[in-house]
């Protein structure tokens, strides 16, 4: 996919990148960048996944309790 | 474009109406989540009660809790012209903590009245903790018209009495606005109500404020907070005045060591200069060794004061009172030194003004007083009025205990 | 008057949380149910008013026929009372109708899959519960500004929406403000010399949902009981009774 990117964003990820031994390019930073931003949002949505599904445990656990106290048969 | 944002606290008696106004102030900018304000309505409607906006703030610090995706910024509630950040003021300590260490800085604030009750004792307290903080831009809400019949009377009643203990403070409310948050009247909108009160609604008095004049003009002061070692040393903290600037002669105080600024670091910039407010990392050419508590200044300006003994006033928070000779740490923006109380020259009850006691032994709960704090070693200060984060301290035990303004110093000076 | 007001599923720990200054009286801890195997509410009110554990009673024909379960009033300390108002309690005045209508609604609940019919019927059990609990305060008030010598009012709210809304502090903070404004208006009233405060069990959660707590609550205006058994009422309030 091609993202274009203002000129002065660029100039100053390469001022930034300069002395660092990681990126030799733009791309390779850039890249970097939005690989940390997707696997927060990843660990984020996997947490809402967990609470979901956590969900569905209690309201399997809470079905249980509330057959033994008569409510449910 | 970014929209500007103005932080602002609301302070007063607990039962005068606090979670009502704020939840009344979202409600009227339509700042909350559709749903949820449907069922506390519907809830209230089914108790056969009128809505409650207290409800809102409860579900409000639920969502709060919960937490925020990378990408969200955290909003509290807009109008047309700004965005604004309520700031909690969950207790007295917490508050005070915060704001005197800068954490939370507040550009204005809201003292809320109840009209039927009048000014009570927490009101004055709450007016007096604005006056250390030097909130310039304060609305005063003279709250629960409803109850009084929207009576102006009672409201030019009530103004007086608050006004006449302002004074004393010398504190000048921007507006006192008569209101009812549970009926909805003048919070955003004039209502028929109170049709004899020609001023602003509290959304207007609140647009008509200006965000904290920048400290941009004043003398460079910049306080180290942490040091980073890589394979060179950051030195990490905030601007507090003024504009730093790469190849500064720096002077670093209180050691009065001198050096010059090599580069400003900032994340995903590099930028040449950096003005009061931000958030910095310093590298000095020589690798300097710096520490917490540093103060850095331009040689060639004018200089903060030091010295080793203040005088101060302060707010004793703590329900165990400070005995004369104790040691409490005195933190004034990253600066961390030991110190004592050596004089308690007038204890003062912070809800009447009296002096209570004059060259005291102790300092009770909900006292303020007039103090001489005798430091181990060397404190770097301004004015509270030029450069407040300077100015402002807190005293700690194993939490916050007081909180203060140094009004001059106490003993041997240190005049650079 | 000797007032009880019976407020199901009444959670110790919120009573606190909320600070329901009310609720809580001059004396206030929880109860001893230890006795029973579960916390059931038909068993735990029928003990209540006959003085005596009726587990064994109560769940003879089975979980489903016990909530029809009816005690005659010579079994109970109302009998002690010349004109007594006992409302919708289980056990004695129970209103079917709308509890039976209220675990149908529970039932679908759990049964089907679809969200957006799930969140239907939880708005639907939920309104039917606040319905009903304006109801059953109107009747409460009605008696308690007649000329009486016992008035019970028994309220379901806060265990029938706790089940299903436990989790929403929201929701449970406005019924717990709702009961304690309830508590304060009773104080009020000249004619109540004598306010019992007493929940069944107390609630504690799963997830979002609310099971039953393994204790109850209760408060007087007049003695401070410890930590009595739910059977232990009947003779305190024939106590009462004596000495008035």
């Amino acid at each position: 996919m091609k993202v274009e990117i203002d000129n002065e964003i660029i100039e100053k990820i390469k001022e930034r990148i300069k002395d660092m031994d990681e990126f030799d390019s733009v791309e390779g930073y850039v890249d970097y960048i939005l690989k940390q931003i997707v696997g927060r949002l990843e660990e984020e949505n996997k947490i809402k996944v967990d609470k979901e599904e956590y969900s569905k445990e209690d309201e399997k656990k809470v079905k249980e309790r509330l057959k033994s106290l008569g409510y449910l048969d | 474009m970014e929209k500007e944002n103005l932080r602002f606290v609301i302070v007063g008696h607990v039962d005068h109406g606090k979670s009502t106004l704020i939840g009344r102030l979202f409600y009227d900018t339509d700042s909350l989540p559709e749903g949820k304000i449907e069922e506390i309505k519907q809830i209230c409607e089914s108790l056969g009660k009128d809505i409650e906006f207290g409800y809102v703030m409860d579900h409000l610090a639920e969502e709060r809790d919960q937490g925020v995706t990378i990408d969200t910024a955290q909003t509290f509630f807009r109008t047309d012209k700004r965005e604004y950040t309520i700031i909690d003021a969950p207790g007295h300590v917490e508050f005070i903590k915060n704001m005197i260490t800068g954490a939370s800085q507040a550009e204005a604030a809201i003292l809320i009245v109840d009209a039927n009750e009048g000014v009570k004792e927490q009101t004055r307290r709450h007016s007096y903790i604005l006056k250390m903080l030097g909130l310039k831009q304060v609305i005063v809400t003279i709250n629960k018209m409803d109850l009084v019949d929207y009576s102006k009377d009672r409201f030019n009643e009530v103004k007086k009495e608050l006004i006449e203990f302002l004074d004393k403070l010398n504190i000048k409310p921007s507006y006192i606005i008569p209101i009812s948050a549970k009926e909805g009247d003048f919070i955003a909108k004039k209502t028929e109500n109170l049709k004899w009160f020609d001023g602003p609604t509290v959304l207007d008095a609140l647009d008509s404020f200006s965000k904290e004049e920048s400290l941009i003009d004043r003398p460079t002061r910049f306080a180290v907070q942490d040091v980073y070692k890589f394979d060179e040393r950051i030195n990490a903290g905030m601007v507090l005045s003024g504009l730093i600037k790469e190849n500064d002669e720096i002077l670093v105080l209180p050691s009065k060591e001198t050096t010059k600024v090599k580069e400003i670091k900032e994340w995903l910039k590099a930028p040449k200069e950096a003005e009061a407010g931000k958030s910095i990392g310093i590298v000095t050419e020589d690798g300097l060794f710096l520490d917490r508590g540093c103060i850095l200044t331009h040689k060639d300006e004018e200089q903060p004061k030091i010295t080793s003994a203040v005088k101060g006033h302060l707010f004793w928070l703590d329900r165990e009172p400070y005995k004369k000779g104790e040691r409490v740490l005195f933190k004034l923006s990253s600066q961390e030194i030991m110190g004592e109380l050596e004089k308690i020259e007038r204890v003062i009850d912070s809800s009447t003004l009296e002096t209570l006691r004059e060259d005291a032994d102790e300092i009770k709960n909900r006292e303020v007083a007039d103090v001489i704090i005798k430091l181990s070693s060397d404190v770097v200060f301004e004015d509270f009025n030029d450069i407040p984060t300077l100015g402002r301290f807190v005293l700690e035990r194993q939490d916050t205990c007081a909180g203060g303004i140094i009004t001059e110093i106490g003993g041997k000076t240190n005049v650079i | 008057m000797i007032v009880i007001f019976a407020i199901d599923a009444l959670e110790y720990n919120l009573v606190e949380e909320f600070n329901c200054k009310n609720l809580k009286q001059k004396y206030y801890g929880k109860t001893d149910i230890s006795e029973f195997s579960q916390p059931r509410t038909m068993v735990l009110w029928s003990s209540f008013m006959t003085g005596k554990n009726k587990e064994d009673d109560v769940l003879e024909d089975g979980n489903k026929e016990m909530w029809n379960k009816k005690w005659d009033i010579k079994e109970t300390f109302f009998s002690f009372f010349e004109n007594p108002v006992v409302l919708d309690l289980p056990g004695f005045s129970y209103d079917l109708g709308f509890h039976g209508k209220s675990r149908i609604l529970l039932k679908n609940f759990f049964e089907t899959k679809n969200l957006e019919k799930k969140e239907n019927l939880k708005k639907e059990y939920n309104k039917d519960a606040f319905d009903h609990h304006r109801k059953i305060k109107d009747k409460f008030f009605k008696a308690l500004g007649e000329d009486r010598d016992f008035v019970l009012g028994y309220f379901s709210v806060a265990d029938v929406i706790g089940h299903l809304n436990f989790g929403n502090k929201v929701i449970m903070k406005m019924i717990y403000i709702e009961l304690d404004e309830m508590a304060e208006k009773i104080k009020k009233n000249k004619r109540v010399k004598s306010l019992i405060i007493l929940s069944d069990h107390g609630m504690k959660a799963i997830g979002r949902f609310g099971d039953h707590s393994e204790y109850g609550f209760w408060s007087t205006n007049f003695k401070d009981l410890k930590t009595p058994k739910i059977t232990e009422f009947y003779e305190l309030i024939r106590g009462i009774k004596n000495e008035s």
